[in-house]
C-alpha cells in the first residue's frame, strides 16, 4: 500500500503546484474527453508531449512516478494484450500455435493501452501536486452554483475536507489496532474464511468505537468553537485566478483544436 | 527467552521519497527475567524498536534472536505465531483493542488464537481476573460498560492470558490517575517476580524506570545512547538533561543538596527512602563530631 | 475583584444513575485568576467541565459565567466568550492544516479575511507555533496539537480559557510546552484559566486549587493550603508533590525541619539553615 503514490501530496513549488486548483480540476476532467480525440500517430504523439511537458513542468522525479505506476502497469499490459490477441484487422504479422497477430491490432493494442496511461499519468500527476484541501476548495467553488437548487455544496467541502483530515489519523490507528491484535494471535493474511471474519471482527469493531467517538468529539469541539452552519461564515481561504490559469485554459483549448485537425 | 539484536536497523517506507530511518546501530541484549526500561522522548525510535520484539516488524539490516527463534532483514519468517504467543505486546491505551461483547469472551480471544480450548480459556478467565485485579462480577459485563482503568486491566489481563514469557508494555500507565499508575506498575513488578516474567516497559516516566527496572536503555534519534543499571544511568544527570530528558525527582534532589552541601552520596538516589538514608548519615556524622 | 464563572448548588444526576455525579457544588471565579480543579477519575471533575461549557444542563442549581445565566437560550452566547481545550490532542483539529485550523472558529464567527490573517498570526505566535503554520496535523507531536488547540481558542479572543484535561494524553515535554504557555498568556495578557486535571504540576502553579471527590468540592484554597492536608489527598488518590513528601518523611525520621516545602529549593535550604546550625553546636 505504501507504493501507491495516487492521492498523495509531494510538497513544491513548481508552475503546476502554483496554478490555481480549478484551472487542475477543469484541466484534469477536459483531458479525459480530448483524449478521445487522439486516433493516429500524430495525435498520439501531441498528447504525449503535452503530457510530457506537464510532467516536466511539475518538477517530480520521473523514477517516482513510473515506481508508483507499478500497480496499475499489469492492467496496461492485460489491455494491450487483449487487444493484441482478439482484433483481426489488417495484415497478419506472424502465427504461432494458431495464434495469428494482426498488424492493426498491435496498433490499437498501443494506442489504447497508451491512452489509458497517459490519463493515469495526468491525474497521478495532478493529485501529486495538489493538496487535497485545495481540491476540495476548489470543487467547492467549482460546484457552488449548484446551490441554487438546494445541494449543500458547503457542507459537501467541510465533510470532504474534514475526511482528508482523518484519513492519515484513521489509517494510523487501523495498523495501531491490526498490530495489537496480531499480537493477541490474529492473521489477518491467511487462514478459513471463519477465522478471517473473526479477525476483521477483531479490526472493525475497535475501529468503528474509536470513529464515532472521535466524531462526538470533533462535533462538541466544532460546535464550542461557533459551527453553526455555512451561513454567515466568512472563507479564510480564498482562490485566485490568475493570468497563467488564463493561460494554461487557452493552451488546452489550441490542443483540443490541434487535435482535431490532425485526428484521421 | 533471550533476546539479543545484532546491527539492526529498521527504515520506514524503503525506497520512497517518504523514506525515513526509525533505527539503527541497535546492539543490545536483555536476559531472561530481567526487568528492562527503554526511556527515551517521543520520536526516539522506541515504539519501533518494540515492534522488533515479537516480529510486528522485520528489521532492514541485522538480526534479532529472540529465543529459538531468528529474524533476519530480507527473510521470510514463518513461525511469527507461535513467537507472538511466547511475547506478549500491551500497547499503549490497550483498551482501545477490546472487541468482544463480554470481558470473558475478551480475554479468552488470545489464548484460543493460540490453539486453547474454549472450555479451558474459560476455566481460567478468573485467575486471570485475579491476576490483574478485577473483581469475578465484570466477566460477563460488556467491556466498555467499564470504567477506563478497568477496561485497561481487561485488555492486559486478555495478553497475560496468552501466557508469554516476556512482556512488553507501551505506556501502560498513560493517562491513569496517580493511584491507579502506581497500582498498575505494582502489578507488573509482581508478574515479574512471581512468574519469572522478562519485562520490557517502554516509558517516558524516568521515575518509574528508576523505581522498577533493573536495566534502563536510553534512545535518542534512533539508537541507543546510554545503556545500564539505574544507578548508573542516574549518576550522569547532566548527561541526560543535554539528551532533552527527565530526571527523577529524588536524584535531581540528591543533586540540589550535594551542591549546597558540597558533599558525594556514593550512589544515585532511586527512591524516597534513599534520600532519607542519606540525609541521616549526613546528619548523623554531624551530631557526632 | 470581578467573578467571572460563578456555580451555586449545583447538582448533577445521569440518566440511569442512581448516585448523584455532582452534589451542591458551588464556587466563584474572579477575573486574571488561574483556577485549577482536581480529583481522580471519576471524581465528579469531568462532568464539572461538561456542565462548565454547555454540554451538560445542571439537574438543579445555576452556572453564571461572564454575568449571563448559563441555559440552552444563552449557551451559544456564553461560548462565545470561552475557550476550550479538550483532553485529545486529534479529536479537536479541525483544519487540515495548523492555519486552517486556528481560521476554522474565525470563519464561523464571520470575521473578515485580512481580519483573520492578522489574528491567526498572533495567535500561532502567542502558542510559539508560527512556523508551523502550514504544517498539517499528523505530522504534528501532542504537544504541538494541542498548543495549536490553544491558539485557535485564544484567535477568538475569549474572556476565559478552559483546559479539560488538555495536558493528560501527552508526554512530560508536551505537557511542559503547554503549560509554559498558558502562564505566558496569563503574565502577559491577563487571561482567566480554569483548569481541569489530576496533574500535580497544573495544580502547583495555579493561585486557587478545588479537589474534588465523589462529586462534592473536598478542599479548596491555595496550592499550599491544599497540600497541607497531605494525608487526605493520598486517601483520595492524588499525589503529593516530591518536596512535600519528603519533608513529612524527613520528619518522621528525625530530621527536624519546621515547614512542609512545596519546592526543592525551599526544602534544601531549610535543611542547609539546620545543618549549619547543628555543626556550629558541635564544633562548640
Amino acid at each position: 500500500m505504501n507504493n501507491m503514490i495516487i492521492g498523495k501530496y509531494v510538497p513544491g513549488d513548481s508552475l503546476i503546484h502554483r496554478l490555481d486548483p480549478r484551472t487542475k480540476l477543469l484541466l484534469m476532467f477536459i483531458y479525459v474527453f480530448i483524449v478521445f480525440l487522439a486516433n493516429n500517430e500524430w495525435t498520439y504523439g501531441v498528447l504525449t508531449f503535452f503530457t510530457c511537458a506537464l510532467l516536466f513542468l511539475s518538477r517530480i522525479k520521473l523514477s517516482f512516478i513510473i515506481k508508483g505506476l507499478k500497480p496499475v502497469l499489469w492492467v496496461i499490459v492485460f489491455t494491450f494484450l487483449l487487444h493484441v490477441l482478439f482484433t483481426k484487422e489488417g495484415n497478419i504479422v506472424f502465427q504461432w500455435l494458431g495464434i495469428e497477430v494482426y498488424d492493426k491490432a498491435i496498433q490499437q493494442g498501443a494506442f489504447i493501452s497508451l491512452r489509458f496511461l497517459l490519463l493515469i499519468v495526468v491525474t497521478t500527476l495532478l493529485t501529486l501536486t495538489t493538496t487535497p484541501i485545495e481540491v476540495t476548495d476548489g470543487m467547492e467553488s467549482l460546484l457552488s452554483p449548484l446551490k441554487k437548487w438546494n445541494i449543500p455544496v458547503h457542507e459537501l467541502a467541510l465533510m470532504m475536507s474534514i475526511s482528508l483530515r482523518f484519513i492519515p489519523t484513521l489509517m494510523e490507528e487501523t495498523e495501531k489496532i491490526m498490530k495489537a491484535q496480531m499480537a493477541r494471535g490474529v492473521d489477518f493474511a491467511s487462514g478459513p474464511l471463519s477465522e478471517r471474519m473473526k479477525a476483521m471482527t477483531a479490526l472493525l469493531v475497535p475501529l468503528f468505537i474509536s470513529a464515532f467517538k472521535r466524531a462526538e468529539e470533533l462535533a462538541v469541539a466544532m460546535e464550542v468553537r461557533g459551527y453553526r452552519g455555512g451561513n454567515g461564515r466568512t472563507k479564510w481561504r480564498e482562490l485566485t485566478w490568475r493570468g497563467i490559469d488564463t493561460a494554461f485554459m487557452i493552451l488546452l483549448g489550441f490542443l483540443a483544436i490541434v487535435l482535431w485537425l490532425l485526428r484521421s | 527467552m533471550d533476546i539479543v539484536f545484532r546491527d539492526v536497523e529498521h527504515r520506514y517506507q524503503i525506497n520512497t521519497p517518504f523514506e525515513k530511518r526509525a533505527l539503527y546501530d541497535i546492539h543490545m541484549d536483555i536476559r531472561n527475567g530481567s526487568y528492562v526500561a527503554v526511556v527515551g522522548h517521543t520520536g526516539s525510535g522506541k515504539s519501533t524498536l518494540l515492534q522488533h520484539l515479537n516480529g510486528l516488524l522485520q528489521p532492514t539490516k541485522g538480526t534479532v534472536h529472540l529465543g529459538k527463534y531468528t529474524i533476519t532483514a530480507g527473510k521470510k519468517e514463518k513461525h511469527l505465531k507461535s513467537l507472538r504467543k511466547k511475547v506478549g505486546i500491551v500497547f499503549q491505551f490497550p483498551e482501545h483493542q477490546l472487541f468482544e461483547e463480554t470481558v470473558e469472551k475478551d480475554i479468552c480471544f488470545g489464548p484460543m488464537n493460540f490453539g486453547m480450548s474454549e472450555q479451558e480459556a474459560k476455566a481460567r478467565v478468573g485467575e486471570w481476573l485475579a491476576l490483574v485485579g478485577l473483581p469475578e462480577e465484570v466477566r460477563h459485563k460488556s467491556p466498555f460498560a467499564l470504567s477506563g482503568g478497568q477496561m485497561r486491566r481487561v485488555a492486559i489481563a486478555g495478553v497475560l492470558a496468552m501466557n508469554p514469557e516476556v512482556l512488553v508494555l507501551d505506556e501502560p500507565t498513560a493517562g491513569l490517575d496517580p493511584r491507579g499508575r502506581k497500582e498498575m506498575m505494582d502489578m507488573f513488578a509482581q508478574l515479574q517476580r512471581r512468574k519469572g516474567m522478562t519485562i520490557v516497559l517502554v516509558t517516558h516516566s524516568m521515575e518509574e524506570a528508576a523505581r522498577y527496572a533493573d536495566d534502563i536503555i536510553v534512545m535518542h534519534q534512533g539508537t541507543i545512547v546510554r545503556r545500564g543499571a539505574p544507578e548508573h544511568i542516574f549518576r550522569h544527570v547532566d548527561d541526560l538533561i543535554g539528551l532533552g530528558l527527565d530526571v527523577p525527582e529524588t536524584v535531581l534532589f540528591q543533586r540540589a543538596i550535594e551542591q549546597k552541601f558540597g558533599v558525594q552520596f556514593h550512589a544515585p538516589c532511586l527512591t524516597i527512602e534513599d534520600v532519607i538514608k542519606n540525609l541521616q548519615t549526613l546528619f548523623t556524622r554531624v551530631k557526632r563530631i | 475583584m470581578e467573578v467571572v464563572v460563578r456555580v451555586e448548588n449545583v447538582s448533577f444526576q445521569y440518566v440511569n444513575e442512581q448516585t448523584y455525579a455532582l452534589q451542591n457544588v458551588s464556587f466563584q471565579v474572579y477575573k486574571g485568576e488561574w483556577v485549577t480543579i482536581v480529583g481522580h477519575n471519576g471524581s465528579g471533575k469531568s462532568t464539572l467541565a461538561k456542565l462548565l461549557i454547555g454540554l451538560l444542563p445542571p439537574t438543579s442549581g445555576t452556572i453564571h459565567a461572564c454575568g449571563i445565566s448559563l441555559n440552552e437560550k444563552t449557551v451559544w452566547d456564553v461560548r462565545k466568550r470561552l475557550g476550550i481545550v479538550f483532553q485529545n490532542p486529534d479529536n479537536q483539529f479541525v483544519g487540515t492544516t495548523v492555519q486552517d485550523d486556528v481560521a476554522f472558529g474565525l470563519e464561523n464567527r464571520g470575521v473578515p479575511k485580512n481580519e483573520m490573517e492578522k489574528r491567526i498570526k498572533d495567535a500561532l505566535q502567542k502558542v510559539g507555533m508560527e512556523n508551523f503554520a502550514n504544517d498539517e496535523p499528523h505530522r504534528l507531536s501532542g504537544g504541538q496539537k494541542q498548543r495549536v488547540a490553544i491558539a485557535s481558542a485564544i484567535a477568538l479572543q475569549p474572556h476565559i480559557i478552559i483546559l479539560d484535561e488538555a495536558t493528560s494524553m501527552l508526554d512530560p515535554s508536551g505537557k511542559r510546552e503547554v503549560l509554559q504557555v498558558i502562564q505566558s498568556l496569563r503574565h502577559e495578557h491577563d487571561m482567566t484559566v480554569i483548569s481541569i486535571t489530576h496533574d500535580l504540576n497544573e495544580v502547583a502553579k495555579a493561585d486557587r486549587v478545588i479537589v474534588m471527590n465523589k462529586g462534592r468540592i473536598a478542599l479548596e484554597g491555595t496550592p499550599e493550603h491544599i497540600f497541607a492536608h497531605g494525608a487526605k489527598l493520598e486517601e483520595m488518590g492524588l499525589d503529593l508533590p516530591f518536596s512535600l513528601q519528603l519533608s513529612q518523611r524527613l520528619k518522621e525520621n528525625d530530621i527536624p525541619i519546621t515547614t512542609d516545602h512545596l519546592t526543592m529549593e525551599g526544602l534544601v535550604s531549610e535543611l542547609w539553615t539546620l545543618y549549619s546550625a547543628m555543626s556550629n553546636i558541635a564544633t562548640k
